[in-house]
Formats: C-alpha cells, sequence, structure tokens
C-alpha cells in the first residue's frame, strides 16, 4: 500500500552530474541512498540532485541530504537541491532545513536550460 | 476495521512496513482525505522509528492500536522499553554519539511529529501489568 522503494537515475550535464531519485526516502532505503550519494558526492565536483520525482522523505532522508551537503562542502564541492515539491517541500520547510541546505526551484536554475 | 484492538509486532525495521501498512489501512477504513496519506505516513515513521530504534536494547515489541471519530484518527502506541517522552525531550539520535557531526537533523524527527499531529498526550503506566511508554497520536483526517 506505501511506496517504500527508491530508485536512482543520473546523467552528465555539461561539468554537472545530474543525480535523481525517484519514489521514497525512507528508514528502509535511507542506507541505500546514502551509499549511493556518497559514492556520487566522491566520484563528482558538482552534483545537481534532481528531487522533482521523489514522492515521500522522511528525518531518516532529511538526515542523509544533510550529511551529503556536509560532506561537499568537506571536499570543497557543489551540492545543489532542485526541484523539491508537494509533500516533499513542505517537509523540507516544516523541519526548518531549507536553511541548511541548498535547496533550488528547478534543475535548470542550477545545471542551465 | 483493522486495529481496532491491540496488535502486536516486533519492535524492529522489518516490522515497519507491516506496522506503517496496517495503520494507513486503519486510516483509509476511518475514511481519512487520501491528500493526508504522506502526511500521516511521516508522522507515523518518526513515531515508530523512535521506538524501533531507541526504546529496547535487545528484542522487544510494540503494541499498536487505531480508532476514529467524526473529525479525527488516533494512534495508540505501546512499548516496554526506555521510558521516553518525546513531548518534554529532543530526538534521541540528537546523542548518538555516531551522530556528533550531524546534530542538526537529530531533533528533525520529534519537530515534525509535533508539526504532524494536533495533539500527543504520553503517560508511562501498566500496560498488561507492566511499566510501559504509552503514546496517544491525533491526527486531523480531513483538512
Amino acid at each position: 500500500m506505501s511506496n517504500s522503494k527508491v530508485n536512482f537515475s543520473s546523467e552528465t550535464k555539461g561539468d554537472w552530474i545530474i543525480w535523481t531519485i525517484s519514489g521514497s526516502v525512507d528508514m528502509t532505503t535511507a542506507a541505500e541512498t546514502e551509499k549511493k550519494g556518497r559514492e556520487i558526492v566522491e566520484n563528482n565536483s558538482k552534483v545537481a540532485l534532481d528531487m522533482s520525482q521523489l514522492e515521500y522523505i522522511s528525518s531518516a532522508g532529511l538526515r542523509v541530504l544533510l550529511i551529503l551537503t556536509q560532506m561537499a562542502e568537506d571536499e570543497e564541492k557543489e551540492f545543489a537541491i532542485c526541484g523539491a515539491k508537494g509533500d516533499v517541500k513542505d517537509v523540507l520547510e516544516d523541519s526548518g532545513m531549507d536553511v541548511l541546505l541548498n535547496l533550488n526551484d528547478s534543475l535548470s536554475d542550477v545545471v542551465g536550460g | 476495521m483493522i486495529l481496532n484492538e491491540w496488535k502486536n509486532y516486533p519492535a524492529s525495521i522489518d516490522s515497519f512496513s507491516t506496522i506503517l501498512d496496517d495503520i494507513l489501512s486503519a486510516a483509509q477504513d476511518a475514511e481519512m482525505a487520501n491528500r493526508l496519506k504522506n502526511k500521516l505516513r511521516l508522522g507515523i515513521e518518526e513515531a515508530v522509528v523512535n521506538i524501533i530504534n531507541y526504546a529496547y536494547k535487545s528484542e522487544g515489541e510494540i503494541f499498536i492500536k487505531t480508532s476514529a471519530d467524526t473529525d479525527y484518527f488516533y494512534i495508540e502506541l505501546v512499548d516496554f522499553g526506555t521510558p521516553f517522552n518525546p513531548i518534554n525531550n529532543s530526538d534521541p539520535r540528537a546523542n548518538d554519539k555516531s551522530d556528533v557531526k550531524y546534530l542538526k537533523p537529530g531533533g528533525k524527527g520529534i519537530l515534525l511529529i509535533k508539526k504532524i499531529f494536533v495533539s500527543i498526550s504520553y503517560s508511562y503506566d501498566l500496560f498488561q501489568g507492566k511499566s510501559a511508554n504509552h503514546l496517544i497520536l491525533k491526527f486531523k483526517k480531513n483538512v
């Protein structure tokens, strides 16, 4: 009944890698999301996370976003979070995380149209 | 209706999907507005994750019951673990040493629970003859 799966895909655009997450990042999928995210941040200097297809995020997912943001900062890389909407955007705002993360309305604002 | 009587689940991550589906089914039976499903899902996850991760040092159980009236859906959660009142405390993860670098997200779960539910009542009292954490979460089912 509840969709508790997460899917990843990635593509490059210019000097950015676009990492797309769809489905849910909850307590059951946060670990695999963190693992994948660490791998992507480690291997790329400019990462745009496309969240426009993400349906659900919980505090377990917020924690992953903060870890990856911190990791990118430590390594002087860019980690831009793009396109959160609906329930996902509400959670980012309700938790106050919107001020801690590099949030962008749309992917094209970051990587260009 | 599912969960109109107490049902127990192992307090482990493997039970989480079942717990979530059972409570969401009960909410659907109680005619919760479908667009509130993710909001309720989040509230359930944040409340249940604290019990699964922090209530017990080893194996334990969570007891769950739901009910509804015209405007509200109620979730009752009981565990026999360490006494923990989420209303007066920050998220226990804030004290998790492995998380020192990321203290900030630690408190988010409790913050979200407080935003999602109309009220949260906590008591530490007897359940089936043993001292237990008893949480009642009140959710507005149509906004």
